[in-house]
């Protein structure tokens, strides 16, 4: 399983939304896409799935390129982007069958994949028509015939936007499930999602990729671990000196210090103990590093 | 045999677009407007010609039932199921559900058109039928021209779903596409047919409106001639023009190559900027 990029751009008349974006992943695991609106994020996917062609550079699927070769090189692949919208005439069943039939699989095998997916996904009744549905509904339907063929490779874009918690979760089990075998690769907005269930991640914006890594090293990198003390009165000049004297001071406010440290618990204790030293501590928070943080700095200078 | 070749794929993309069709509110409106027109016809030609109607034989009456309005319910119907044939796909969002399959988009279409060929032949075919029906009661037989009128109806309808779904391929939006094609079909083509043939003495057999009557004018007994001059005054003359048999199928068959090839490139080359 291999989605690789090289060197892609793609030009609207003047206006670049893709410029000069590379990256390879060939191993199972989930990768994500992070950007502001308007980054680039599904013109990536559509270039991806040939909904769209490159103006400069390749794209390759399972070692195959998708522009030139698109049945072949989206064989083992399975996308969900923007919201597709299955013939609103045919009923659930038969809209996963036509993916499934299309792709090759025996119906006794679509029917057994339909009925595992019906619990699993909580699919809405299967001879209900598509235009009837809501979106939620259809999402799932439409991830159900992402499933069925059992591709390799897994595009999503932003797939829980626009859904309720409960479908969220099933959405965010069923990427934990995937990435242990297939190659996940999904564009988000929620940053709890993606630190969730991602092990790399790329920050696209203006079409650019800014930075991609795996997902605990950028955090760290971007550390913001801090904690935050409450004194028992108002941070004066002397306490700020002494405070500053031993540690990276972020804010101030009142009666408040906020604390950058490494993450360490030995050094937070230490924090602890220097501040109840230098005055009555009255109340003590503690925040990690998280990746929204690292997604601020990144796009935040941009 | 893999599953996924190109054949079977053209035969799932047919099977699950027939379902389609014929579930949509359009399919039912068509086969209704096709069935009430086709009665309405029956029923004031047997109340106003009866007996004159009984001197007559199955072709003649084959020819005067489906003169009148044969052409305007395939152009109709055609322009329904041609219209959006394919920015179904390309103008909204079936596109990210059809177009990411492991599949050409050539093939799609061919599964597709042939399906909505089918679907347009139903709702015609139901027009004709009540054709037969009423020389049955009339004659008690039906003429053995009528092969040769539904094979010169299925590729009048077989090209003029071509050109609709040609403008479905050039226009985004689904109703634009449709409305295109009826106002092309119904107005400007036989404006143009007006103009040229009958005032300017050119032949319009280009037209497929015009090469489709062949479909009716094969009931006539002595074919049509195909050009025949009225003098309305001493000083101006009108023409009509009949297209022959052949000259019929030949355009009708022009129609549905030429607006494939085009149709099937652009759809092929259609990007979904969205």
């Amino acid at each position: 399983m291999e989605i690789s990029f090289k060197d892609v751009s793609k030009n609207y008349s003047k206006f670049k939304a893709l410029d000069n974006v590379s990256f390879d992943y060939n191993k199972p695991g989930a990768i994500g896409y992070l950007g502001p609106n308007g980054a680039g994020k599904t013109t990536t996917l559509k270039v991806m799935t040939n909904l769209l062609r490159p103006s400069k550079g390749t794209v390759e699927l399972n070692g195959i390129n998708v522009n030139k070769h698109p049945k072949k090189a989206l064989l083992g692949v399975g996308s969900m982007i923007e919201t597709p919208l299955p013939y609103p005439y045919l009923k659930v069943s038969d809209s996963l069958k036509f993916i499934g039939e299309l792709r090759g699989i025996d119906k006794s095998t679509i029917n057994k994949k339909i009925d595992e997916y019906f619990d699993a996904l909580k699919l809405p009744p299967l001879d209900s028509k598509i235009g009837k549905l809501s979106k939620g509904q259809r999402q799932r339907v439409v991830f159900a015939a992402v499933l069925i063929p059992d591709p390799d490779i897994v595009i999503l874009d932003e797939p829980t936007t626009g859904l309720d918690p409960f479908e969220r979760k099933i959405f965010r089990n069923f990427i934990l499930e995937l990435k242990k075998d297939k190659l996940v690769f999904f564009s988000s907005h929620i940053l709890s999602e993606v630190s969730e269930t991602c092990d790399d991640v790329i920050f696209l914006n203006k079409g650019k990729v800014l930075k991609s890594g795996k997902v605990d090293e950028i955090t760290r990198e971007f550390n913001t671990n801090a904690v935050k003390i409450e004194f028992i009165k108002n941070i004066d000049d002397n306490m700020l000196k002494q405070l500053k004297s031993n540690y990276n001071i972020i804010n101030v406010k009142d009666r408040t210090a906020t604390i950058k440290y490494s993450g360490k618990e030995d050094e937070r204790a230490s924090i602890l103990k220097s501040a109840m030293e230098i005055a009555p501590v009255i109340s003590y928070e503690s925040s990690g590093s998280d990746l929204e943080e690292a997604y601020i700095s990144i796009l935040g200078e941009k | 045999m893999e599953k996924d070749r190109d054949i079977n794929q053209y035969a799932i993309s047919f099977k699950y677009q027939l379902l389609s069709y014929i579930r949509t509110k359009r399919f039912i409106a068509l086969v209704i407007f096709s069935l009430a027109v086709s009665i309405l016809v029956t029923v004031l030609t047997f109340h106003i010609e009866y007996s004159l109607l009984k001197k007559e034989n199955s072709a003649k009456y084959m020819n005067s039932y489906l003169s009148p309005f044969f052409i305007d319910i395939v152009v109709i119907v055609a322009a329904f199921f041609g219209g959006d044939l394919i920015s179904t796909d390309t103008g909204t969002n079936s596109a990210y559900y059809i177009l990411v399959q492991p599949v050409k988009r050539y093939i799609l279409f061919m599964g597709k058109y042939t399906a909505a060929l089918i679907s347009s032949f139903i709702i015609v075919f139901i027009y004709v039928i009540v054709g037969y029906i009423g020389s049955f009661y009339l004659y008690g037989n039906l003429t053995n021209l009528v092969g040769k009128s539904l094979l010169m109806t299925l590729l009048f309808i077989a090209g003029t779903l071509m050109l609709a779904g040609f403008f479905s391929s050039v226009f985004k939006s689904s109703t634009v596409g449709i409305i295109a094609s009826i106002l092309i079909l119904i107005i400007v083509f036989p404006v143009i047919s007006t103009v040229l043939g009958s005032l300017e003495g050119i032949d319009p057999y280009f037209l497929i409106t015009s090469a489709g009557s062949a479909a009716y004018l094969v009931f006539q007994k002595p074919y049509p001639a195909a050009k025949v001059v009225s003098h309305v005054t001493p000083h101006i003359k009108t023409y009509t023009f009949n297209p022959t048999y052949y000259q019929g199928i030949e355009v009708a068959l022009l129609y549905l190559i030429i607006f494939s090839i085009l149709a099937i490139l652009i759809y092929s080359r259609r990007q979904i900027e969205g």
